[in-house]
């Protein structure tokens, strides 16, 4: 009678651990977006020929004047990337490289303004910078589960 | 009906492996990527300024940039390591679930 009562016990618990736990799953970082990741790639492409078209200009050519559409289209897709990736929870590093992204991007813009020029060197460095952020953002990304 | 909890624990660890091993590769190459990038970066900066390339100005800002860059690649091992807890834990704890079901 007293193992029978005990075997009972013994699925109770197990029911109750099925019960408590099946639908039970941790999150710790946001869901992977396929749209996300195809932003990062669409707006790294962007500022590729942004950077290539700079290079492919003479140095003296390269005013902000001639740059000014380039560099408000790029900020106005970095700020929707941000906004994106602010409205998702369990987000706050892509938001944070996203912000990071953004800041470097208004430096520049404000640089180009100042010298309303840029060095063959500086557009090398600028573009591996940027590079080096999206590889991060993109591969983050894809290690979000699905 | 059985339910062998020495076996189902094996199976909890053999799937929280198996879930986050792709993850886990990635790790090692990619933190030696960073930091490779990074004494490229400072390199070619430290080569420009001794040469005259750019001014003490802009290294100064170059070298604010470069905190940023590795900063945001930072981040991406922080969500790596949250991605892979997530992963292995809930891994587990499907093979829990589905062994408890089948047990009863």
């Amino acid at each position: 009678m007293i193992i029978r009562k005990q075997k009972y016990n013994y699925w109770f618990i197990l029911v109750l651990i099925v019960y408590t736990i099946s639908g039970c799953r941790v999150q710790y970082v946001a869901d992977y977006d396929d749209n996300i990741r195809n932003d990062i790639i669409s707006i790294a492409e962007e500022i590729d020929m942004f950077y290539t078209l700079l290079l492919e200009t003479t140095e003296a050519d390269r005013t902000y004047e001639s740059f000014k559409e380039d560099y408000l289209d790029i900020e106005v897709s970095l700020r929707s990337l941000l906004m994106k990736n602010k409205i998702r929870p369990l987000n706050e590093e892509s938001t944070r490289q996203t912000e990071l992204a953004l800041e470097l991007w208004l430096e520049d813009k404000e640089a180009h303004k100042e010298d309303d020029t840029v060095s063959d060197f500086i557009i090398n460095q600028h573009r591996s910078q940027f590079q080096r952020i999206f590889i991060a953002m993109a591969i983050g990304e894809s290690v979000k589960e699905e | 009906m059985s339910f062998d909890i020495n076996t189902i624990i094996k199976d909890m660890k053999n799937a929280a492996v198996g879930a986050v091993k792709d993850d886990l590769d990635i790790v090692p190459p990619y933190v030696k990527k960073i930091f490779d990038n990074e004494k490229d970066a400072l390199k070619a900066l430290a080569e420009a300024r001794l040469a005259g390339k750019i001014s003490d100005k802009e290294f100064q800002r170059e070298l604010k940039r470069e905190k940023k860059v590795l900063e945001a690649e930072m981040l991406t091992i922080s969500i790596i390591s949250k991605a892979i807890a997530q992963k292995a834990i809930n891994a587990a704890i499907n093979v829990l679930v589905d062994a408890v079901k089948l047990a009863i």
